[in-house]
Formats: structure tokens, sequence, C-alpha cells
């Protein structure tokens, strides 16, 4: 996995670098701070990572993170109440965002939007696949993407400017201001606009209603004393999206319209204190907040239809240490707690969680084709049971050619706050559903209320509480470098999930519908094999790079009921037994997907071609047996391709860009909401620094 | 709660055939095979709601249950329902057993769960059991689709039932729509309830 990195660096350097620097000029410069929380060379971590440099951003013509993420090797996108990633199989809602290294905050039905973060000033991203609860905790089950934003280290301005269909319109400056030699400011702004996009004309609904959204982000460092050094970071993002759209209610239409409201921001202020040369203390403050506002009303009477808000805030307190033990060893511990509180219009009152914890990671090189990483991490929460999250990894360099990792981590989510905490009565249909924290509560008022028909479960047996769901994986994988500038590189993965949770009636209503709560039920693994592959000719003017991944997601329960005589219902047969063959494993998950990127540079020119795949993936079970099975119950498999051509002028000050996203214009209304067809745009940065 | 039963005198259509479901015929022959008749009931109307044929909002349903009698495939009214002589109610998604809190006869159930209906020729070795405070016997037979918003039968989800006049019986509930569509569930009115059964000999598993 560990080319896989190497593969996306940019092809900037390998282009630049001669051949003489060959071992490899396509490692040289690539470090990663997500595996470690130290600044480790990318060849170094015996981990799965991947980065994604600021020349890859910029040529791909993508304005925000889900664009990037698409066209990345077992990466796939997916659509519930937001676009998010689903990694080596596993739902959106298991990927930790972190933004600097910190968590970002504010997910929808377990989804964080991905749309909401601009690549404005992003200087790179780093993936790191398979659990890494070990470091970061809670949410860190299917892996993490850090977005570490730019730093300048020279006085200047810089302007970005991209226009395209659908009026999109994408507008950042950056500017950055040297401290004498001690410190530095950087400060970014961005605007955002897009009319939205209508994959179904034939409704009255947009597929996507007009949104426009600001970003600002902020960052002073500042050396203090020789030993002491500060920074201060922080950033502001604000969308409003025009709702306009059609509500049935009881036999009755009406058009509803309003305005949503999203914003987040955070400031994180971070001390450095290098007691000696080997031993770095590092005290992080962090504070984010995330705010949703709807007002929504129906246009022929300007009545109220719904106002809704929901606010939820994070504090994080941390203290890392650092011991360079000797050559060989580097000892890193940290210590620091978490609490988050929520207000909502769909919660009773506000909540608030909190989380202690600490860890520990060991980095040893025993050997010099050795590196040995062990980490453990002990959380213990509020409102479940603490956890105890252990890591270990080993790389093994054979020669300067051949490269094999393996590595073991568990990984868990906490129970979402919803899930706690939620008390949602559905107004049309009638049905209610409760957290299991505030379950024997509510569960006795609608009782008083006479709204309880018969209880199933008594929520006092529910007192125990959700269990955090969890993870074990394995990674194992291995790379050969080529001396002619290409790569490939393999990776299996395996992991084992438990306690998924799921939704379960614990009582009828006197309106006969049901009340649900939450419960640990589900058992599922995934399963599969990335590969990689890069080669740079005609002396690095072109390089080519290829991914693919195959992937196995099912349900084990499933599974066991199939060996049990799970019966189908066959569309041509009609009922009859089940057949691991049958079985299409989870939603959702495609068991093919590969991307090929081209990319050809000459003098001031540049231009790429990449083209995405995903096969099949089945989006709901339409025959009644509550399993994918039938061919109808999947989606079509397809392809994107996108064209991005560029050119520099006044010594690379300028730069002029033009691209076409999905040029066959594939959409699919039903499954791919998030894909708006073909569409185009111009662009231009200028940048000035002395 | 059998206060409330009320029925209405609809139309059963009850469509019986032979069929020879026994797999094992010719690797145990029995000299007297029992005559094997699966009875299939469509459109069992269980609390149905009413639409307004102006397009106006459909009157809810009363939340009175429908009585059923597997002996001669019959409706039992509700002012016969003392008598004890019914084995099943449907309202809704709820299937409950006249014993227990939901009636004064002595019908029990047991659930036999990934089988097809013609590969249970016995009566199961389970126990059988009423409904209860903590639950119905028979509350798993379906799954709520979230994606469509529909009742689907667990294909697998065989109802054994202890009947009020001591006989066994095996049923699978095929469908929860009126006319048992196979697509577009959402589109056809439901609490129609379309299940088969067969009466199974004494021999025990």
């Amino acid at each position: 996995m560990i080319f896989t990195l190497v593969c996306c660096s940019s092809l900037v350097y390998a282009q630049e670098s001669s051949r003489d620097s060959l071992q490899s000029h396509m490692e040289l410069s690539e470090f990663v701070v997500t595996a470690t929380r130290s600044n480790r060379k990318l060849s170094d971590v015996p981990i799965p990572v991947m980065l994604i440099g600021k020349e890859q951003i910029q040529s791909s013509g993508a304005s925000r993170l889900d664009e990037i993420l698409a066209e990345q090797t077992g990466l796939t996108l997916v659509s519930d109440h937001g676009v998010g990633i689903q990694m080596q199989g596993m739902a959106a809602e298991y990927c930790l965002i972190l933004i600097n290294g910190e968590p970002a905050i504010g997910r929808t039905a377990g989804t964080f939007d991905l749309t909401r973060i601009s690549l404005s000033n992003v200087k790179r991203i780093e993936i790191i696949k398979g659990p890494s609860s070990s470091l970061y905790g809670s949410d860190a089950l299917g892996g993490v993407i850090n977005i570490i934003t730019d730093n300048s280290k020279r006085n200047g301005v810089h302007l970005q400017t991209k226009y395209g269909k659908y009026h999109s319109f994408d507008n950042t400056l950056t500017g950055s201001l040297m401290l004498n030699n001690s410190g530095s400011v950087t400060l970014s702004a961005n605007r955002f606009h897009s009319d939205g996009y209508d994959l179904s004309p034939e409704t009255y609904d947009k597929t996507v209603d007009p949104y426009t959204s600001y970003t600002f982000r902020g960052k002073i460092n500042y050396q203090v004393t020789p030993k002491l050094k500060a920074s201060l970071s922080g950033h502001y993002f604000s969308e409003k999206q025009d709702n306009n759209y059609i509500a049935e209610e009881e036999m009755d239409t009406s058009v509803i319209k309003g305005i949503g409201k999203e914003k987040d921001g955070s400031v994180n202020a971070i001390f450095s204190y290098d007691f000696t040369p080997d031993w770095h203390l590092k005290l992080r403050n962090y504070w984010s907040q995330y705010k949703t506002k709807s007002e929504l009303f129906k246009t022929k009477d300007h009545s109220a239809y719904e106002n809704s808000y929901f606010t939820q805030t994070l504090w994080k307190e941390e203290l890392q240490s650092k011991n360079v033990l000797n050559t060989k060893q580097v000892f890193s511990s940290g210590i620091g707690f978490t609490r988050e509180s929520v207000v909502a219009s769909r919660y009773t009152q506000k909540e608030e969680l909190s989380d202690y914890y600490l860890y520990l990671q060991h980095e040893w090189h025993p050997t010099s084709s050795w590196n040995i990483l062990t980490g453990l991490r002990y959380d213990y929460p509020s409102s479940y049971h603490s956890q105890l999250s252990p890591k270990i990894a080993a790389q093994y360099k054979v020669d300067d050619h051949w490269k094999f990792q393996a590595s073991f981590g568990t990984g868990y989510k906490a129970p979402a706050l919803r899930q706690l905490f939620l008390t949602f009565s559905n107004s049309v249909v009638g049905y209610s559903v409760l957290g299991t924290k505030v379950a024997g509560r509510e569960l006795e008022n609608m009782k008083q209320a006479g709204m309880i028909q018969q209880v199933y479960i008594d929520p006092s047996k529910m007192a125990d509480g959700l269990k955090p769901e969890s993870s074990a994986a394995y990674n194992f994988g291995g790379s050969y470098t080529g001396y002619s500038d290409w790569k490939v590189s393999v990776n299996f993965f395996r992991n084992d999930i438990k306690n998924l949770i799921d939704t379960r009636i614990i009582a009828r209503k006197t309106n006969g519908q049901p009340l649900y709560s939450y419960y640990n039920v589900h058992r599922v693994y995934t399963e599969g094999a990335e590969l990689n592959g890069q080669i740079s000719l005609l002396q690095h003017k072109l390089t080519l790079r290829a991914g693919y991944q195959f992937l196995i997601a099912r349900d084990k329960n499933v599974v066991a009921q199939i060996k049990d005589g799970l019966v189908i219902n066959d569309p041509e047969t009609g009922p009859r037994y089940a057949e691991l063959s049958d079985y299409g494993g989870l939603f959702n998950r495609s068991k093919h997907s590969f991307n090929v990127k081209a990319y050809y540079h000459y003098h001031s020119w540049a231009i790429n071609a990449r083209m995405t795949y995903r096969s099949r993936f089945g989006f709901a079970d339409l025959n009644g047996d509550n399993i994918l099975d039938a061919d109808k119950e999947y989606a079509s498999g397809y392809a994107l391709v996108h064209l991005n051509a560029e050119k520099s002028f006044l010594n690379n000050k300028m730069t002029i860009r033009a691209g076409v996203k999905n040029i066959f214009n594939y959409t699919d209304s039903q499954h791919l909401s998030y894909e708006p067809g073909r569409t185009w745009y111009i662009g231009a940065s200028f940048h000035l620094y002395k | 709660m059998m206060k409330n039963v009320t029925l209405s005198a609809l139309l059963i259509m009850a469509v019986i055939f032979a069929g020879s479901c026994s797999k094992d015929d010719d690797k145990n022959p029995s000299p007297e095979p029992t005559p094997q008749t699966v009875t299939v009931i469509k459109d069992l109307p269980a609390d149905p709601v009413v639409e307004d044929p102006d397009g106006g909002r459909p009157s809810g349903g009363t939340g009175e249950f429908t009585l059923f009698r597997f002996s001669d495939s019959s409706i039992v009214e509700i002012s016969d329902s003392a008598a004890g002589k019914w084995d099943i109610g449907f309202q809704g998604t709820t299937v409950i057993l006249n014993s227990n809190i939901h009636g004064s006869g002595n019908v029990t159930g047991q659930v036999v769960k990934n089988t097809l209906f013609e590969d249970l020729t016995t009566i199961p070795g389970g126990s059988f059991l009423s409904d209860s405070t903590s639950g119905n016997v028979f509350d798993g037979w379906y799954e709520y689709n979230m994606e469509n918003h529909t009742i689907n039968p667990n294909p697998g989800f065989l109802l054994v039932i202890h009947t009020h006049d001591d006989k066994y019986v095996k049923v699978k509930i095929v469908s929860y729509y009126k006319g048992a569509p196979e697509e577009n569930l959402s589109d056809a009115p439901s609490r129609y309830y379309t299940f088969k059964y067969l009466f199974l000999s004494e021999e025990k598993e």
C-alpha cells in the first residue's frame, strides 16, 4: 500500500527528478503525518497510506473534497444525507475526517458531507486505510482522511478562480505573511456557488437546489522562544441552500420553500515545547461547533412546514509527548479528553458526552530493513463501555526493490448521539424512534399520555446500553519498485465488524405504528485486494497510473442463515433455498472498481485524462426476501471519464486551466444523485511571492 | 381486547387444490399417504385503510381484528369469538393467537425459520407458545423495507399452529397487499393477507 501513496504522489516529482536520484524520486519528499502523528517518510510507514498532493488536486479541476476522493483507488462515493466515502467496503460513517489532525464534526445520519470541505488551500490529503482507533479513538474504524491546509513559507498572494456549468463559480484568495523569521500568517477565503442541477426534469423537485458557501481558513505560527512554538489556526464555513420541493402529506400536496443554513467553525491552538532535542511536548486545544437550521414553509398559505435546528459542540484537550529513545526507537504518548454536546429539535434536552483517553505508541527499527510499529489506546467514555484499541504493524524491506508489510488493528465507533438521545415522531406516518438512553423516560411519558398499546421490550432491559460498533482488521501487502521508474503494489485486507447498530421495534403505539429504538445486532465483514501501479515514460513526460480494488462485503448473519436454509424469492422459480452465490452481499458495494490516469507534460503545457469505473452494486431488496439477490436489485456499473488541460505563463506565476468532467454524460438519477453528468469548467490561478 | 373484534362478512376465496407435495414418496412409500391439500386464502382483510374515491383523506383502520378458523376456512364473527372457536387473528401487521392475553381458547404456535413450505412435513419438535405481554409468537413474520416502505413476508418463515380443535397446521403468509402483487407493492392497498396452509399429520418429528 505504500506505493499507493507513491502512485498518488504528484507527477511533478516524477517529472522533475533526474534518473540518478532514481531510488526513488517517486518517494523522495513524500511525508505523512496521520499514520503515527509525527512526520514520517511515506515509504517507512508500515500501514496502508495514500497521499494526494496539491498538484493532483489542481490538475483534476476538483473544487470540493468528494470530487478528488472519488478518483482514488478503493474509494467510492456514497450518498446518504450527504456525500460520504466508502473505504475498503466500510460505510461512510466509519471513516474519520480530520482537518489538520483534529476531528471534523457534523454528521447527518452518520454521513459527514464531504461537499462541505473546500479544496481551496489544501496542501495535501492523507488517507489511512484500515482502523486507526489506536491513535484517534472513536470513528476511525474503516479509515482516516486527514486534510492538511497550506501554510506558506513566503510572503505573497494567490488568487484562483473557476467558472463552469450550472453557474458553478469558485473563487479563492490566499495571502501569507512572514513575521521576522519567527513566524508566519496564512489567511484564505473561498466563495463557492452552484445553481444545482436536475437529473429528473419531469418532476418538480431539483436533484440539487442552488447553494452558496463561504470558507475562511487561517493559521498563525510563531516561534516564541527557541524551544517554544505556538500555532493558532481556525476555520469558518457557512452555506445557504434554497429549498424548493413538493411534499405529500395525507393526500395533500404542497410546494415547500425555505432556506437551509449550515455552519461550522473551529479554533485550534497548539503549543510545542522541546525540553531536549529528544523530548518534545505538545499541548493541543481544540474547539469546534457545527450548526444547521432550516425554516421551511408552505407556499400556498405561508404556514410553517418544518422548523428544525441542530447544534453540536466539541471541546478537546490533549497533551502529547514524543521521546526519541535512541536511533532505533521513538516512543510517543498522549493523554486527553473530549467533551461533546448537542442541542437539537429532535432531542428533548441538551445532551452531553465525554471521553477520557490515553494512548501509547512505539516505533522501532531493529535493523535497517525492519520497521515495527505498535500502539495502544484506552478510552473511558461517559456513556458506554471503555475501549482498548491495539495496533501492530511491521514492514520489511528486502532490498531496494521489494518491500512487504503487514498490520493488525482494531477500531470502534461510539454509539452516535441520535442512537442514544433521539426523540422523534414522524408526523405523516406516525411511527416514533427513541434513543436508548431516553427510551425509558420517553416511553413512560407516552404511556401516561395513552399512546402505547403494547410494550415488547422493557427499556430497563436496555439499561446496559449500546455497545460501540467495533472492528478487527488485517492488512498484508507488498510492493516492487523497478529501475525504470515503475512500481506496483498490492494490499490484501479483511475487516470483521461486530455490534453494528440497527433499529428494532420495542413497542406498538395505539395508532398501530411501531416505536423503534436501537440495538447491537449485525456482524459483517469486508475483504478484498487493492492493486496499484505507476510508470513514467518519455523522460518523465508521460505518467500512467492505474488502480484496482476487488471487494466482498457480506452480512455474517445472512451467511449463517444461508447455511441454515435461508429461503429467497427467485424471480423465475419462486421460493427456494439460497446458495451463497445468490447473495450479493451488502448494498451499495461494487465487486470491481478501477481507475486509469494518464498525465502528459510538455514545456508549459500539461494535459491529463482520468477514468474511473465501478461494477454494478445493489441498491435495495425488491423481491421481499430482505437480501440482495435478484438482478433487478442492482444498479448498473458505470465509467466516468474526465479530461483536463492547463498552460502556465510568466514563469509559472499564472496558470490557465480548462476541463470536462464525465464527458460521456453518464447519469443515474435514482442511484447517483451526486453525479451531475457532463460538466465543463475554465479557470485561472495567479500567484505572486517574494 | 376481543370486545373490539367485529367481522365484516367479506368474500374469501378459498382456492383448494390438490398437490403432491411429499418429495419422499418414492423413498418411503407409506401405505396410506395423508391427503395433501393446500388451502390458499386470498386477500383476507385485516382492518384495511379505506381510500376516499374523491382523493380526500383516507379513513383510518378501526383497530379491529379479523378472526380466522382453519378447520372450515372461515372468518369467525366477533359475536362468536367468546366461544373460542377461532385460531388466528389479523389486524395491520399484528398476528395473534386465540389464547392467553388474546383469547379464551388454547391455540398455540411456533415459528419454523429458513424452511420452504413444502419441506415441513411433520410437526416440529419445538415448544408451542401463546402470545404474551412480551410479544406475540408470530411477530417476526415480516421485514419492513426502509427503501420503499413496504411489508415483506419473510420467505422462509413458517407459522405452525396447534388449533382450537387440536389439529396442527402449517401456514405461510404470502403477501400483505391486495392481489398479492410481485412488484410495486406500495401502489397496492395494504392489510390484505394472502396465505396458504396445510394440516400436518400427528407424527412428531
